[in-house]
């Protein structure tokens, strides 16, 4: 059984040469305690662990143990076994006290033979319980009959009973054997067995396995070949390397499946791993990052983006609107302060301004585009940039968070990261665009990627950008090339490509996660575990 | 954005023949949609909010024949005006304060089944969300208008004025009573806010039509049996309201209606003309000529296809009449369409027509180098040590609220950027400090087994601007402010920056168990630390054994230290070092 034998041999006959070389092999390797199992097993036929401990000489059945399936996973050793079904006594009041049966059997005795069930409860000295449990079996062994009078319930002792009187039968008296020592299951009679094992706590009964241990023919080759036993040492030591007594130790095999606990070390975060790997493929496309502040003007935020001031994006719901430290300067991170921004958007808003387009033909609102709100988007870092810096080649990015006037819940956060690019340059079109977008996902991992047409009020054309991950199409970000209303009043001659998503998104995606939260209100063993991002 | 839910049986009957459910979910996305979900005989797809077109079965089933080829090329068939009818509507001189800009149209012989009605009723209401901000800039009224008589007068009329059947609602009811009572007029009130007269509409034997843009009378409503249909939009917005009475009308031709115009007469006053209203024949349904420089679109689109390509892309998003002469195409917008501002709009829709998966992709050519900020690569450094020393990277959000930034703190109040507008109470700042975001991680982590290393390179904003800081905190039986020192020590050695220690007390540490971190040199913006500023140095941060105050605050149940450093300032002395 469960052995695994390399191959069998006659006795007597010589093992092949490259047999016993693998055999060889097999030796060398084998631990101090498989070595010692093997000669104390050299001269039996088999042993019980228990004798092989005591003649190994081994402080532990363990050890034997141990040592024994190691040798049987390398064809060594078989372990035979046996199992035996063990019979103890569950409750040992039933051998000093009886049965409850016996119990009411020996008070009715003494009682003329009949007795009330009060009367039992009383004088005889037993429960409830034991009564209930005593009327079933004298009623099965029909040692009385029951008898009601005015309402009481009476016991009358039968013939078969009296005879029971003082006379422990069958059952009573294997209990009293199960007392003292534990049965095979094979060495009680049948039906005793039963009725025993029929009543509730009166036995217990549990497997035994017997086991021997016995040298396979590759067992007692090794065993004949003669076997030399080293001192084992369990650690290596600053002293047995002084002096040299390593040389003279065996060391102890370690069992390399035991449990070990992993460490708890400090580890990046799954989003800071993400954002690195975005960061390096703008890097790597020759972009350049560019930051912003988190409070601004709608005017940057919104009006500078051609987004009209009543437009639902503009919606007080979904801007955070804040009271800032006096009021913010428009210009204040501009390089280029020359120009009157206000005059410049309302301009474009209202007549679309030289941009050949009609604007969106309203008043335009100074006090509206004052209005300092936390950034709804990246894109305010852009178009700033853009107003900096009109001159063709552009390609910067920023990965930085935004801020929508939102809840938290498990797919909803009031800030995250925005991943942006923009790109302009001589030449640039759409075609381009998707060029880059193409090499960008594929960088990110993602290899096949759908355009279709989207929507963005500061883009045309715009287009969402969808990637094939798990066996389906993915929205994953959005892309378009800037409205003429958007670049052409900063002085931006060519088109400029943008194109962003979120990070928070993707990270969902690719972490498998069902609840944002789990990003910003982390579990620490998460962190701890969480495997690197693909 | 609006999703709208389309019968498939419908769709089919719409589209016509060779429909196939399988064709319309793979091209429907290159239109500018995403297919929500097709359950049983049900199809629910999010359109784009520049497309209110594209809100009802009806106008997607037009926008998808034009997409497959099967709309009609020919000019002549396009949808329009069949004749005058003899409806006029005058314009009341007691409305121009109140809502003075009206549209209408007549269409007859319209079927409606159960699905239509459903239809007509959702459109509106999108129109309404969308382009009609609310009702505010458009709400349109659509009347059976077997039992009204024309001519109709729009006029305003005090609250107790005019009485009427609303909508689902048994009796008269007077204009003030609807206002205050009516489901609608509850919701609606604030478009007519500051009113003391409200619009209204009425035909000639004073039946009431609709009180705009609240409610229409139950007299005209509409219903299964109904064959003509009259339609009103009113607002505070031309274009708005031509775009959502032309979309109305075409969905009802659509569903076989003949359309018909309505004479609008305004009064010849001058508060009407300063408006740009005037009288005149209405839907304005037409379909306006633009034309688009190829070789500007080419070059934008980076496409070069041949002039049928040009015209058969065109046509396929709806545009009739393609002419190509003299290096540009001219063609006609359909009037249903409102988002055709600048050429940009028609090379885009060329570009969609021409279909987005015909695009191969082009490489940029300007060479240019990556350059990171700064910030992130002495960030990325720094990472590496607090992980090299057992810290855990945690990120956290900048919103916060007074209670944790000052109160929690024992900090006095630094000038902050407050919300003006929060929605929870939690969020109410953007916080000056992450240190009560670390602790807030400690907190959910309480559960968690000690010791917990953790930190952030957070953002985090005090006066206007933003702050980058490095803060950390660990938390341990043994946490001590040596351990914490320790690690501030590192960090310092590893960035080689001369500094200064002195003892600090800042609120958020123990009496007599914190310390400062100067630096010499002056820099001419202030930082995030204002408390420890001495006029002298700069402070590039803090450190110590946290308040218990604070630790019983956050339920925790051992010792934290823990710092805070200005990354900006760090990133500063760097630079300059670099720059000699």
């Amino acid at each position: 059984m469960n052995k695994v034998p390399i191959f069998r041999i006659q006795a007597g006959e010589r093992l092949a040469d490259i047999d016993e070389k693998k055999l060889m092999r097999i030796k060398e390797e084998l631990s101090h305690n498989e070595r010692r199992l093997i000669i104390a097993l050299s001269d039996e036929r088999s042993l019980k662990p228990d004798k092989a401990m005591r003649k190994g000489g081994f402080s532990q059945e363990v050890e034997v143990m141990n040592a024994a399936s190691w040798l049987r996973s390398k064809g060594l050793l078989d372990i035979q076994e046996e199992v035996f079904k063990k019979v103890t006594l569950g409750r040992k009041t039933y051998s000093t006290q009886g049965l409850p049966e016996r119990k009411v059997l020996e008070f009715l005795a003494k009682n003329d033979g009949i007795a009330s069930l009060e009367e039992m409860e009383k004088k005889g000295g037993l429960n409830k319980q034991e009564i209930g449990i005593a009327i079933g079996w004298l009623n099965r062994k029909k040692w009385v009959r029951m008898k009601k009078e005015g309402g009481d319930t009476f016991l009358v002792i039968s013939e078969i009973g009296k005879k029971a009187v003082g006379k422990k039968e069958e059952d009573e008296r294997m209990i009293d054997i199960l007392a003292r020592k534990e049965m095979d299951v094979s060495d009680i009679p049948s039906e005793v067995y039963k009725a025993l094992k029929g009543r509730k706590d009166v036995i217990s009964e549990k497997e035994e396995v017997i086991r021997r241990l016995e040298l396979t023919e590759e067992g007692r080759w090794i065993a004949q070949s003669g076997i030399e036993l080293k001192r084992e040492a369990t650690q290596l030591t600053p002293e047995m390397l002084r002096s040299g007594k390593w040389k003279d130790v065996e060391f102890r095999r370690y069992d390399v499946l035991t449990f070990a606990p992993t460490p708890l070390g400090g580890r990046m975060h799954p989003l800071t791993q993400i954002i690195e790997k975005i960061r390096r493929i703008f890097l790597d496309m020759g972009f350049q990052e560019i930051t912003g502040n988190y409070a601004e003007l709608e005017l940057w935020n919104m009006d500078a983006l051609f987004i009209p001031q009543d437009h639902p994006a503009r919606d007080e719901q979904d801007t955070f609107y804040v009271e800032t430290v006096g009021k913010l300067d428009p210009m204040e991170f501009n390089e280029r302060k020359e120009m009157d921004p206000y005059e410049v958007f309302r301009e474009v808003h209202e007549t679309g301004g030289n941009t050949g387009s009609t604007g969106w033909q309203y008043k335009w609102s100074r006090e509206k585009a004052d209005k300092p709100i936390l950034r709804t988007h990246t894109t305010v870092n852009t178009i700033r940039y853009v107003y900096d810096h009109p001159e063709p080649p552009i390609k910067v990015f920023s990965l930085e968070k935004v801020f929508r006037n939102e809840s938290i819940d498990a797919t909803h956060l009031p800030e995250f990261y925005q991943i942006e690019g923009i790109l302009a340059e001589e030449g640039a079109s759409m075609d381009m665009l998707v060029g880059i977008l193409k090499e960008f996902y594929r960088k990110m991992g993602f290899e096949e990627i759908r355009i279709r047409p989207g929507y963005f009020p500061y883009t045309e054309p715009s287009l969402e950008v969808d990637v094939f991950f798990k066996g389906k199409w993915m929205e994953l970000g959005g892309s378009g090339i800037f409205r003429p209303e958007v670049t052409l009043p900063a002085g931006v001659k060519v088109p400029v490509l943008a194109w962003g998503l979120g990070l928070e998104r993707l990270a969902m995606m690719v972490l498998d996660l069902k609840d944002i939260r789990d990003l910003y209100i982390s579990d620490v063993d998460w962190l701890r575990n969480v495997p690197f991002v693909k | 954005m609006p999703v709208i839910n389309m019968d498939i049986t419908d769709l089919e009957r719409l589209v016509g023949e060779g429909f196939s459910l399988d064709e319309f979910v793979d091209r429907i996305p290159m239109i500018g949609a995403s297919v929500e979900k097709f359950e049983g005989n049900e199809i629910s797809v999010e359109f784009f909010p520049d497309r209110p077109d594209l809100f009802c079965i009806e106008g997607v089933a037009r926008a998808y024949r034009d997409f497959i080829g099967k709309g009609a090329d020919d000019i002549d068939e396009r949808p329009g005006i069949s004749g005058p009818s003899d409806i006029d509507l005058v314009v009341d001189p007691s409305i121009l304060k109140v809502r003075p800009f009206i549209g209408a149209a007549y269409i007859t012989g319209v079927n409606i089944d159960e699905r239509t009605l459903v239809s007509i009723m959702n459109l509106q209401e999108k129109l309404h969300i969308t382009i009609g901000r609310k009702r505010k800039k458009v709400a349109i009224g659509i009347h059976d208008a077997g039992p009204i008589r024309p001519p109709f007068r729009y006029w305003a009329a005090a609250p107790d004025e005019v009485e009427f059947v609303p909508l689902q609602k048994e009796g008269k009811w007077n204009l003030g009573r609807i206002l205050a009572e009516h489901e609608k007029g509850i919701d609606y009130a604030w478009v007519l806010e500051g009113c003391h007269r409200y619009p209204i509409i009425t035909d000639s034997n004073d039946q009431v039509l609709s009180f705009p843009p609240i409610i229409n009378g139950e007299l005209t409503r509409v219903s299964e049996q109904t064959r003509d249909i009259f339609v009103d939009c009113t607002g505070w917005d031309l274009n708005a309201i031509t775009l959502a009475v032309n979309i109305v009308c075409s969905q009802l031709m659509d569903r076989g209606g003949k359309l018909h115009s309505v004479k609008i007469t305004y009064p010849d006053q001058k508060g009407f003309s300063e408006l740009g209203l005037t009288s005149g024949s209405w839907p304005r349904f037409e379909w306006k000529e633009t034309s688009l420089d190829l070789e500007w679109s080419g070059s934008w689109l980076g496409m070069d296809p041949g002039p049928e390509e040009v015209i058969g892309s065109l046509s396929r998003m709806g545009y009739r009449g393609a002419v190509i002469g003299e290096g540009k195409v001219t063609c006609k917008i359909p009037p249903w369409r409102g988002d055709i501002l600048h050429p940009a709009d028609v090379a885009e829709d060329l570009a969609i027509g021409y279909g987005l998966e015909n695009f191969a992709g082009g490489e940029p050519n300007a060479y240019m180098t990556g350059n990171e900020r700064k910030l992130s690569t002495v960030s990325r450094d720094l990472r590496r040590t607090l992980i090299g020393l057992g810290f855990l990277e945690v990120r956290t959000i900048a919103l916060s609220n007074e209670g944790s930034q000052f109160d929690l703190m024992g900090r006095e109040p630094l000038d902050h950027v407050s919300i003006t507008n929060p929605i929870t109470t939690e969020h109410t700042m953007m916080r000056c400090s992450s240190i009560p975001s670390l602790l807030g991680i400690l907190k959910a982590n309480k559960h968690r087994d000690l010791p917990q290393r953790i930190f952030e390179t957070a953002d985090i904003m005090v006066g206007n601007w933003t702050h980058s800081v490095l803060s950390g905190l660990s938390e341990d039986s043994k946490a001590s402010f040596t351990e914490i020192k320790g690690v501030v020590q590192r960090i310092l050695s590893d960035l080689e920056l001369d500094h200064e220690l002195e003892p600090a007390s800042l609120g958020c540490y123990i009496r007599g168990r914190s310390a400062a971190i100067m630096v010499k040199g002056k820099d001419a913006s202030s930082g995030p630390f204002p408390e420890l500023e001495d006029g002298k140095r700069m402070v590039l941060g803090h450190f110590g054994e946290i308040h218990p105050r604070m630790i019983t605050a956050m339920e925790l149940s051992a010792p934290v230290s823990g710092f805070e450093m200005d990354l900006d300032l760090i990133v500063k002395i760097i630079t300059s070092v670099e720059e000699g």
